[in-house]
Formats: C-alpha cells, sequence, structure tokens
C-alpha cells in the first residue's frame, strides 16, 4: 500500500483567503485540517491551530477562563476571524519548517513518520509535481491496524 | 584588600555585569561564577555548602521551594481567577472601580505568593476584563504588576528579597509583617489615590459592555472544590505557622516545607506534575548567588564596602538609613534585586555591627527592604514580575516597552520611595 493508493480529494487554500475560509472547509469537509499553497509549497494547517487563532491567548494561557465564558460571546469569538487571513493562521503554527507532504510511492510508516514529525493529522501527496490529494490520520491507522 | 579579594571582587562584579546584560542565561552566570570561586579555592566546600555566614542558605532555598509546591496546588484550583472576575463584578464594570479592586486582589495575593506567580495568574483574567469592558489592557497589566511589587512587600513570603532579609537578620513572620506592613497599607492607598491620576486616560470604557463582564460566570473558574478547599485550610495552617513562629520555634521554611508536603499528599496531581512547576533555575541562581557573594564575605570584600558607608554618612543613622533606602531604590531600579539584597545583606549586617544604633528594631533592614521591593517599580527591567508582564502582553499581542511603563512606573516608585522616609524616619529614629 503506497501513499497514492490512499489519497481523498482535498480543496486547496491561497494565503491570502479569508481565514473564516478554512474555518468553512474543515466544517464542510470534515477533514482535520486544511491545505495552503504557500511559495509553492503545499502546507497544512491543523484545525486545532485555526481554533489556536480563533481563542484569545489568555484562554490559551489560563484554561479555566475559558470555563467562565458565556455562550452568547463565544459566538463572537469566530467573528475574531473576519479579519484574519490564511496567511495569519500559517504565521500562528506551532511547528513550522517541517514537510507536510509525501511522494505517490511513500509507505504507510513514512507518512506515519511524517505526520508524527509535523504534528499534523493530514499530509499532502505530490506527485511529480501534481497534488494528487491529501491522507487523514484516521484513514491511516485504519490501514496500519489491518 | 588582598590580591584574592579583588580576585573575588572581579569575578562578582563580571558576573553581575553578565546577569544584568543577559549576555547569558542569569543561571549559568550565577553558578559559573560560584564555580570560580570554588575552583580557586576562595571558599571552601564547608564555606560553600554547610557555613551560616558565608554558604548558600538553605532556609531560603527550602522556603522558596515549600512557597511554589503550595503555589502549584493552589493555582489549579481556579480561586484566583474567581476571585479577580468577583472583583471586577462588584465594582459593576466601573473602570475605576475595576481597577482599584484588582489592585487590591493583586496586592493581598501577592503578600502571600512571589509576584512573578501573582502577574502569571492575574494577567490573564485582567485580560479577559479589559476585552469584556472595551478598556485598554496594557495599563491595567501595569497597575497590577506595579501592586503586586508593593503588595510583596508586606510579607517574609511576598517578595524574594524578603525572605533574603529576613533570613540574614533573624526576622519572623511577624517581625516583618508588623514593620513593613503598615508602611505598605499606607503606600498602597496612595499608589490607589495616584491611581485615577496615572491611569486616567485608560479609564474610559464603553458603559453598554458592562453587561458583557457581569455575564461571566466566575464559579466555573474553580475547577476542583473539594482540592480547593482542602489547600484553603493547608494554606490557613501554613499561615498559622508562620504566625506563630516566636512561640513554636518553628522556622518558615519547615513550615512551608510541611505545608508543601500535605498539599502534595492531598492534591490528585502527581508529585511528578507538581515538581514541574517548581521554577528549579530560580533555585539555582540563588544557590550560585549565595557562594558568589559568601566568597566576598570570606575575604572581607562587603566589610570594606560596609566601612566605605559608614565614611561617607560619618555613621549618622538618618544619613545611613537615607542611603541605603534611596540608594537601593536606584540600584534595584535597574538591577534585579534578588542579587542586590543577596549581596547588600552582609554589608548591613557590618554596618549594624559596627554602630548598634543603626539596627534599632531592625531599622536598617527595612531601609533595605522597602528600596528594593519599591524600587524595582521604576523600570520594566526593575523586577522579575515587569518582565513577565511585558511578556504575558507581549504574547497576547500588545506592547509594554521601557518608555511605556516609565510613564508610570517612576511617579509610582518615586512617591512609594518617599513615603517610606518620614515612616523610617519617625519609627525608628
Amino acid at each position: 500500500m503506497h501513499a497514492r493508493d490512499l489519497v481523498r480529494h482535498v480543496d486547496v487554500l491561497d494565503p491570502s483567503d479569508l481565514a473564516t475560509a478554512a474555518f468553512r472547509q474543515i466544517e464542510a469537509s470534515r477533514l482535520p485540517g486544511v491545505v495552503v499553497l504557500s511559495n509553492a509549497r503545499h502546507l497544512v494547517v491543523p484545525a486545532s491551530q485555526v481554533l489556536r487563532v480563533v481563542l484569545p491567548r489568555y484562554v490559551l494561557d489560563d484554561p479555566a477562563l475559558g470555563r467562565v465564558w458565556d455562550e452568547s460571546s463565544a459566538d463572537a469569538l469566530v467573528a475574531r476571524l473576519r479579519s484574519l487571513h490564511v496567511s495569519d493562521l500559517l504565521a500562528a503554527q506551532e511547528h513550522p519548517g517541517r514537510p507536510h507532504s509525501v511522494d505517490g510511492e511513500a509507505t504507510l510508516v513514512e507518512i506515519a513518520a511524517v505526520m508524527a514529525a509535523a504534528h499534523v493529522p493530514l499530509v499532502v501527496v505530490i506527485e511529480d509535481g501534481v497534488l494528487l490529494g491529501a491522507i487523514t490520520a484516521s484513514q491511516l491507522m485504519a490501514h496500519l491496524a489491518r | 584588600m588582598t590580591g584574592l579579594a579583588w580576585v573575588s571582587v572581579a569575578i562578582f562584579v563580571g558576573t553581575y555585569v553578565l546577569i544584568a546584560t543577559e549576555r547569558i542565561h542569569r543561571v549559568a552566570a550565577a553558578l559559573g561564577g560560584a564555580a570560580l570561586v570554588l575552583g580557586l579555592g576562595i571558599l571552601s566546600s564547608d564555606q560553600a555548602f554547610y557555613s551560616h555566614e558565608t554558604g548558600i542558605d538553605w532556609d531560603v532555598i527550602f522556603l522558596l521551594l515549600g512557597m511554589m509546591l503550595v503555589v502549584a496546588v493552589l493555582k489549579r484550583t481556579g480561586v484566583f481567577e474567581y476571585l479577580a472576575i468577583r472583583a471586577a463584578k462588584l465594582a459593576g464594570g466601573r473602570p475605576f472601580g475595576v481597577l482599584v479592586l484588582l489592585v487590591l486582589v493583586t496586592a493581598a495575593a501577592s503578600a502571600l505568593l512571589d509576584n512573578v506567580t501573582t502577574i502569571l495568574l492575574v494577567a490573564p483574567v485582567t485580560l479577559l476584563v479589559c476585552d469584556r469592558l472595551g478598556l485598554p489592557p496594557v495599563p491595567f497589566l501595569v497597575a497590577l504588576t506595579l501592586a503586586s511589587n508593593i503588595g510583596g512587600t508586606a510579607t517574609l513570603v511576598g517578595d524574594p528579597p524578603n525572605i533574603i532579609i529576613a533570613s540574614h537578620a533573624g526576622f519572623t513572620f511577624n517581625d516583618m509583617l508588623v514593620n513593613l506592613g503598615p508602611i505598605v497599607v499606607v503606600v498602597l492607598v496612595a499608589f490607589v489615590a495616584m491611581s485615577r491620576l496615572l491611569f486616567r486616560r485608560s479609564l474610559h470604557g464603553d458603559p453598554t459592555r458592562a453587561d458583557a463582564l457581569l455575564a461571566l460566570d466566575e464559579r466555573e473558574a474553580i475547577t476542583d472544590a473539594s482540592t480547593l478547599a482542602r489547600s484553603l485550610v493547608v494554606l490557613g495552617l501554613i499561615l498559622a505557622g508562620f504566625l506563630l513562629q516566636r512561640q513554636t520555634g518553628v522556622a518558615p521554611a519547615i513550615v512551608a516545607l510541611i505545608g508543601a508536603g500535605i498539599m502534595i499528599l492531598l492534591s490528585p496531581l502527581t508529585a511528578r506534575e507538581l515538581l514541574a512547576d517548581v521554577e528549579w533555575e530560580t533555585l539555582l541562581f540563588f544557590m550560585g548567588l549565595f557562594i558568589l557573594v559568601g566568597a566576598l564575605v570570606q575575604v572581607g570584600a562587603l566589610d570594606a564596602l560596609a566601612t566605605g558607608i559608614a565614611e561617607l554618612t560619618g555613621g549618622d543613622v538618618v544619613a545611613t538609613l537615607l542611603v541605603v533606602l534611596i540608594g537601593s531604590a536606584v540600584i534595584s531600579a535597574f538591577v534585579d534585586n534578588i542579587p542586590y539584597v543577596t549581596a547588600m545583606s552582609p554589608v548591613v549586617a557590618s554596618l549594624i555591627a559596627a554602630n548598634p544604633a543603626l539596627g534599632k528594631d531592625g531599622a536598617l533592614w527595612w531601609a533595605l527592604a522597602l528600596g528594593a521591593d519599591l524600587g524595582g517599580n521604576a523600570t520594566l527591567v526593575g523586577a522579575s514580575a515587569n518582565v513577565v508582564a511585558a511578556g504575558v502582553a507581549s504574547r497576547n499581542g500588545l506592547l509594554l516597552t521601557f518608555k511605556g511603563w516609565l510613564r508610570y512606573g517612576l511617579p509610582t516608585a518615586a512617591v512609594t520611595v518617599a513615603l517610606c522616609i518620614p515612616y523610617l524616619l519617625l519609627r525608628y529614629t
């Protein structure tokens, strides 16, 4: 089993897209992240990192403050995304620099290694410079468990 | 002074320059300096590890360790978030009322916890409150940090320099509270009054947003009510242990360690999780400093400095008090007050030994504590809590500059240190 046998379709975002597009895409595709084409590189922004940008930093510093947050004001958090772009999500990445893509020939273990090293729940599969699609961690685990 | 004395002074000055300029990590600088004085044989292992005069002050190290463990349990209960939100809601969302109540909560918390921990606990909740009320958060962060440095001055455990002074001079928790507490209350009242003027441009929020603050449910901040209840009982016992030191003869370090042990046993968290919260770097930093200063004591360099100060003031009590108070404030505005007080404590002890009138009711020690603790408010680099507040601001996309700090910190330090002058002169001379 190789990477090209596992790929599923994924839409690609541009850094200039609004961050709300990433939010909507994750919601609609049920993928655990989004793929962004930035400087000719395909990068993955995990859904958790999109949420990280939604939350004020002081809530990340002190999770107890998340508990005191009332539901009506929680809606206002998403409004923060309207002023941000996908490039802001890339800039807020916790583990930048690691590759988020594999070749179509990559084995399951190779895919797992890229996911684990880059802390992403999704990797992009590229063959001859063409994007074939993406593989999620849950897909990978299902095949590893067989 | 002998050649060895000059070598010790050179190592000491070099290390302090490295610490002040942050060219290398402060722990590396302190331990490197300590390694040099030990390697050169200026101090023996007995003198470095077992001597009360020249060695590591284990009372200070273990008191800090015990209190760090106590805080590690307490901070996870959400009690500080609860108190801060409750205080802000009590003020009805009125900006000045919110500022005053947060200042008072911070100062009170800081009397029991070290200032850096206090700021790390109150800063996130302050940002939340300001966010809800549409207030600029930076002035509030500065106000609470200033309040933390003021509140910490009141007690033995409130600020690390006080722990060093108490250990060196043999003061109990009550000695510190009775002598520093009254002036800290005066200083805090003055600071609250000043705040109206200092922060006047930042006290204009949107009155319609008060409802957003009142919608916060502070009870939800309490993560574990039963651990909180048990922790508060243990904290009460620790406080009782501090207050009854004279009667029980049990040193604060022992009280804190016993309290920490009980806290760990009662906490649902593992010892490994709690030990991860101990600031081992700070403890190692202290150990390095104690060895460095011990070397100066051993070679007689600090006695020479004490003699110089005595000559400068002519042995006059008032002049010496003023030199130590104001000199400490000015130096602490630019140099971390922990290494400063570590170095100055033997000097103050020498001055008192030479002229017992200076030690009447501990006068010169209080001048050192007040100058070093309150002087740190003047600049952004004057106290560790200030630097931590700037870091919190930066992480939240806010800018807290040296100049921005100076606008609030310098007047606060000047007024608060000035208030200490009549207090010291009227009470101790």
